[in-house]
């Protein structure tokens, strides 16, 4: 009877292991954008960017982070969404689907209409990257784009 | 079959009084105690013995014999050396039937939950253009997190 039990529980999890994997090939993608203020003056980093800014000093020279906003979409394939930045800027990305573990974007920085930057990216699964360069208030503007699915 | 020996005023005389012993021994031992005096008067005294501790305790017989039992019970089971115990506990039944269940499943949740190990960088660049002055792209050495710095023109 346990020996039974136990078969049916096992066919059970390897079914929902199944549907999970297929449905995860059809899920939206949940992208969250923050968007930072980077500058060089005397200052401290914002404690809600605390791990995040360690990598950024590895490679930057900014000595300050602030968070300035954060928002979060959830995009499904062929689906766009945008976010507002500072001095008229926006943010759109596009979701162009899923290609093994990672989210393919196609990311787009404008500002007053005009693209400044134009990116298709492969983001991996519950990682990040992070795109920005605009002049802010005698920092720069960083967009920190974190993706899973 | 017993000599008459090996039974009288042996642990046997207690074992039949208390209905321990199986049939066969059980009948050899009866036929025996038909015949010895000694043993006979053995059996009285457990009789007696019996008597005494159910006129201290005021519980029916059938209350008795399960008390019986019980202490039996936890005698035998106080006796046991440790390693009986130890072997009781890892019987195959109560361990590896068990630890072999959950070693499948976890080896089933590990093959259709396991997401290859990270490597490379978080972000693959397949395309790039737009207004900007200078793109820089610069890679983080601990998290390999993909960073695009531009300039902008003017």
């Amino acid at each position: 009877m346990a020996k039974r039990n136990l078969r049916i529980l096992f066919i059970v999890l390897i079914l929902i292991a199944l549907m999970s994997s297929y449905s995860g090939a059809e899920s939206n993608v949940s992208i969250e954008v923050k968007i930072i203020l980077a500058t060089q003056k005397k200052g401290s980093v914002d404690p809600r960017l605390q791990g995040l800014t360690r990598d950024l000093q590895s490679v930057l020279k900014y000595s300050s982070y602030e968070l300035l906003g954060s928002k979060n979409i959830s995009l499904a394939r062929g689906g766009t969404g945008s976010v507002a930045l500072p001095d008229n800027g926006v943010l759109k990305i596009v979701s162009r689907g899923i290609e093994g573990n990672r989210v393919i974007l196609d990311i787009e920085i404008l500002k007053n209409n005009s693209s400044i930057i134009h990116s298709v990216i492969k983001l991996r699964n519950n990682d990040r990257t992070t795109i920005g360069g605009s002049e802010y208030r005698g920092g720069k503007l960083l967009l920190n784009i974190f993706a899973s699915f | 079959m017993k000599k008459h020996d090996e039974i009288c005023g042996s642990e046997l005389i207690s074992r039949y009084y208390d209905r321990e012993l199986g049939p066969e021994e059980y009948a050899e031992v009866e036929s025996h105690v038909e015949s010895c005096l000694r043993c006979r008067e053995s059996l009285e005294k457990f009789s007696l013995i019996t008597k005494d501790i159910k006129s201290e305790i005021k519980i029916s017989e059938n209350q008795y014999l399960e008390l019986q039992d019980r202490v039996i019970e936890s005698i035998d089971h106080k006796k046991l050396p440790f390693w009986i115990k130890l072997k009781e506990m890892l019987s195959p039944k109560k361990i590896l039937i068990p630890a072999g269940a959950m070693v499948t499943l976890l080896a089933a949740l590990v093959i259709f939950f396991h997401t290859p190990a990270a490597n490379g960088p978080t972000a693959i660049i397949t395309s790039l253009s737009g207004n900007s002055s200078s793109v820089m792209i610069l890679e983080t050495p601990e998290t390999r997190q993909t960073i695009i710095l531009f300039s902008e023109k003017g």
